[in-house]
């Protein structure tokens, strides 16, 4: 008898693997091509590098839902906040690019690349489709002596420093916007850095500061309670809720800027999945259901596809090239 | 008048019957933490807190508010039956409720404790509906340098406070401050020990350091003891008090109710310090203070409704101001972030759904709690009969999920175990953990105001001296730490407790 009996292969045991190895052939000639033709098979997990309830998990819950219902398989969001973002974004780009796992990013994508310790180019990320953008806005209280943009911008001009406007963290894309404005009109800011879009508002409303650069649907209640007053919005067109408040356009301004929101994938993802996923969110987000949600809830709707994506991405990688090593953050 | 509508528009949402349903879940498992030892309000919040995520902002603080006034009810039960207080705000209770029930009184001692809460409740619940808006009104003037200040005060009177040794408050509220200083800066932007690893890129979490401080530190303490199976066998009759318990128990009530109130809105004004002091005062203003201690209804009033009062105090300060004054609120504060919802100034106008439905909860859940603990004391008997060395498994698991659940990382499970022994040693060498996590919210947010007052003003430290408010913070706070210094040069009175 043999010690170890696992060594001496039997007749049994090589026929046996033979019509395995011939079975498992067949099979996979058979079905490789239709496999993935089908994606998705199983379940995809949406990560959200931020904490749930907030505005980017209630947006993707609700896009992962919709999308569920076209692509006919589970569609879950899995939260993984921390390191301002980097954490879930990290995951993202080390994911297996074969579209199970995707994700979603704002501007600060972009970020991230100057001011925190972990470098991560956007470029690591495959854009699918953006399916949100808040426009910038320039909000004062409701008594201050600026009545249009253009009054308040040359108060701002005569007394460089003066202006104090509050964004919603210190580099966060707000303290960009205001910075961008300050660099496209001349004018020195001082930047007030509170922690979230919220406070930013309040400390307008409370006189603590002169203007916040937060977007108009952040501090929606506070305009239409009547403490705030929006004088310019930082996009293409009027804002259907705000219809009587000018864009910076429409004042001279050449600022068009905003936070947005954008399904993306690891960076190898092939094409065909990518178009997939895409089509995916372009039926979603033209969901009666989809657009409601967005406008009860202030969100701004917008819409592009994995070119343009990229294109956005890359112009506001060109602004920030010039915006943000002026900005004084420290990096490690 | 704004409170009284208020007050009824926060009914109308209170009786949605999914609200009703979710602070009747908070109402029943407050009680049930309460009648357990070894787990107190803090931890079932934070254990609880994941559940919420999927809730609407309202109903979310609807159910841990519930939790926290539940178990300040449930917490005599213990205390009187076994000689053990299910959790600290009872402590007292015991010293005259587990007397009252070797004399065969359980029955008036748990219904006093009961009613006495309930009557608190509703009082102080008056307090907070008619003092909260004006307060909010007071503290739309506040920006940060009047937060500087007033967190200044607020630090110096968490390590003033404290029950035990001043110095060893001082040294936790000192680490607290140090390890709220982990993660990015709040002006710059700048890491700060971060260590390049992500996770504490934003700071350590305070969720996973709540369970570990007073959840995984409470269950490794209670592993120690021996179980006390003293529980009493006979039938609890008479649970409604009698005549002469209610003439003497009256004003203890009264007393015990405006005393915790006040020390609720105080930072560091823990429960548990506002039932210590209600039963001292009623030993000094008694008549006969010499019985406290054997078994007289007053010392169970007194404390009851002290620790009932305190949860509408602290309100107080978190809704109107945004600070939390012990670390359930902090866990409050917390649970209302991540739904989005801002506590302070304009939480009033901007959520006045969660504002009024939050106060008008808390006066329907009071109710559900005096059904839930005058009739069914019978069934809290039991569950305290339950060993528990089945309930330690089942809190660790969920603390385990709850950790991992806040950011779906196991890091925090990692953090929370480190918590948890650490938290057990400082209950072993007798280091409270309050000023710890209050230091450890506090000393950010001062952080945070100091430095943006500084950026408001250009640089001028005048700032906190030229704005009025700002300047009679200032001034507190230097008395304070006068008093506290000087102190122990006057002679120290201690409070008399134990008799």
């Amino acid at each position: 008898m043999n010690s170890n009996p696992r060594v001496q292969p039997t007749r049994r045991s090589c026929f046996t693997l033979i019509i395995a190895l011939l079975a498992a052939g067949i099979l996979l000639t058979a079905f490789a091509p239709v496999a993935a033709a089908e994606y998705p098979e199983r379940e995809i997990t949406v990560i959200v590098s931020w904490t749930a309830g907030g505005g980017t998990d209630l947006i993707t819950r609700f896009l992962a839902d919709l999308m569920e219902k076209n692509l006919g398989k589970p569609v879950v969001v899995v939260n993984k906040p921390g390191g301002g973002g980097l954490v879930g974004f990290n995951q993202i780009a080390v994911a297996k690019p074969d579209g199970y796992t995707i994700g979603v990013t704002t501007n600060s994508i972009i970020l991230h690349k100057y001011a925190a310790s972990s470098y991560l180019d956007w470029r690591e990320l495959a854009p699918i489709a953006l399916h949100n953008n808040d426009p910038a806005g320039f909000t004062v209280k409701i008594d201050a002596p600026w009545k249009t943009i253009k009054e308040a911008l040359d108060y701002a001009k005569a007394n460089p420093m003066k202006m104090r406007i509050s964004n919603s963290g210190p580099g966060a894309i707000w303290h960009v916007a205001a910075a961008l404005l300050g660099s496209k009109t001349g004018v020195q800011f001082t930047h007030v850095p509170y922690g979230g879009a919220n406070p930013a508002g309040v400390a307008v409303a409370g006189g603590h500061v002169e203007a916040t650069s937060v977007s108009p649907a952040e501090v929606g209640t506070l305009i239409k309670g009547g403490k705030l007053r929006l004088l310019a919005i930082a996009s293409d067109k009027r804002d259907p809720l705000f219809n009587d408040v000018p864009t910076f356009k429409e004042s001279g301004i050449d600022f068009v800027f905003g936070v947005w929101r954008c399904l993306v994938a690891p960076k190898n993802t092939p094409k065909e999945v990518i178009a997939k996923l895409e089509n995916s969110v372009k039926i979603a987000v033209n969901d009666p259901k989809f657009k409601d949600f967005m406008t009860k809830n202030g969100f701004g709707q917008a819409y592009l596809g994995p070119a343009e994506s990229a294109a956005l991405m890359a112009q506001n990688e060109k602004d920030f090239e010039k915006i943000v090593p002026g900005l004084g953050l420290k990096k490690n | 008048m704004e409170s009284l509508a208020g007050l009824f528009y926060g009914l109308g949402i209170t009786f949605q019957p999914q609200n009703l349903f979710f602070c009747f879940v908070g109402c029943f498992v407050g009680t049930l933490v309460g009648v357990l030892p070894g787990l107190g309000p803090s931890g079932a919040l934070a254990l609880l807190l994941p559940v919420t995520f999927a809730l609407p902002p309202s109903t979310a603080i609807i159910m841990l508010a519930g939790i926290y006034y539940g178990a300040m009810y449930g917490g005599s039960t213990t205390s009187i039956l076994i000689n053990i207080p299910g959790e600290a705000a009872s402590v007292v209770t015991c010293l005259d409720g587990y007397q009252m029930a070797r004399k065969g009184r359980a029955g008036p001692a748990l219904g006093m404790a009961a009613i006495a809460s309930f009557i608190a409740g509703a009082i102080s619940l008056f307090g907070l509906l008619f003092l909260a808006p004006p307060f909010a009104n007071f503290a739309l003037k506040f920006s940060s340098p009047e937060y500087v200040s007033l967190i200044l005060c607020g630090l110096i009177l968490v390590s003033f406070l404290g029950s035990g040794s001043r110095l060893k408050a001082f040294m936790m509220g000192a680490l607290g401050l140090l390890l709220g200083t982990i993660g990015t800066d709040p002006i710059e932007g700048m890491e700060r020990f971060a260590f390049k690893i992500p996770y504490l890129m934003d700071g350590l979490g305070l969720i996973p350091v709540i369970m570990g401080l007073f959840g995984i530190s409470e269950i490794l303490a209670n592993l120690e003891e021996e179980e006390f199976r003293g529980i009493l066998t006979e039938k609890i009759k008479n649970l409604f008090p009698t005549l002469r318990d209610w003439k003497d128990s009256a004003w203890p009530i009264v007393r015990g109710t405006v005393l915790g109130f006040f020390i609720g809105v105080i930072p560091g004004g823990n429960t548990d310090i506002s039932s210590t002091m209600a039963y001292a005062l009623e030993k000094k203003v008694s008549k006969h203070p010499q019985k406290f201690g054997t078994g007289i209804i007053e010392g169970v009033a007194a404390p009851e409704s002290a620790n009932n009062s305190g949860p509408s105090g602290s309100f107080i300060p978190l809704l109107s101001l945004g600070i939390p004054t012990n670390s359930t609120m902090a866990l409050l504060l917390a649970s209302l972030m991540i739904h989005g919802v801002t506590p302070g100034p304009f939480l009033i106008n901007q959520n006045p759904d969660v504002f009024w439905s939050v106060i008008a909860s808390m006066y329907i859940g009071n109710l559900m709690l005096l059904a839930l603990n005058l009739p069914l004391v019978g069934l809290w008997v039991q569950v305290i009969k339950i060993p528990y060395a089945y309930f330690f498994p089942i809190i660790f698991l969920l603390c385990l999920l709850g950790s991992y659940s806040i950011a779906n990382t196991v890091f925090d499970i990692g953090v929370m175990i480190l918590f948890g022994i650490f938290g057990f040693l400082m209950k072993k060498y007798a280091y409270e953990s309050t000023p710890l996590i209050l230091a450890f919210i506090l000393g950010p947010m001062f952080e945070e105001h100091f430095r943006r007052s500084l950026v408001l003003s250009f640089g001028s430290f005048g700032i906190f001296f030229e704005r009025p408010i700002s300047a009679a913070f200032l001034g507190l706070a230097i008395l304070l730490l006068a008093v506290s210094l000087l102190g122990p040069l006057i002679k120290k009175k201690q409070f008399e407790i134990i008799p």
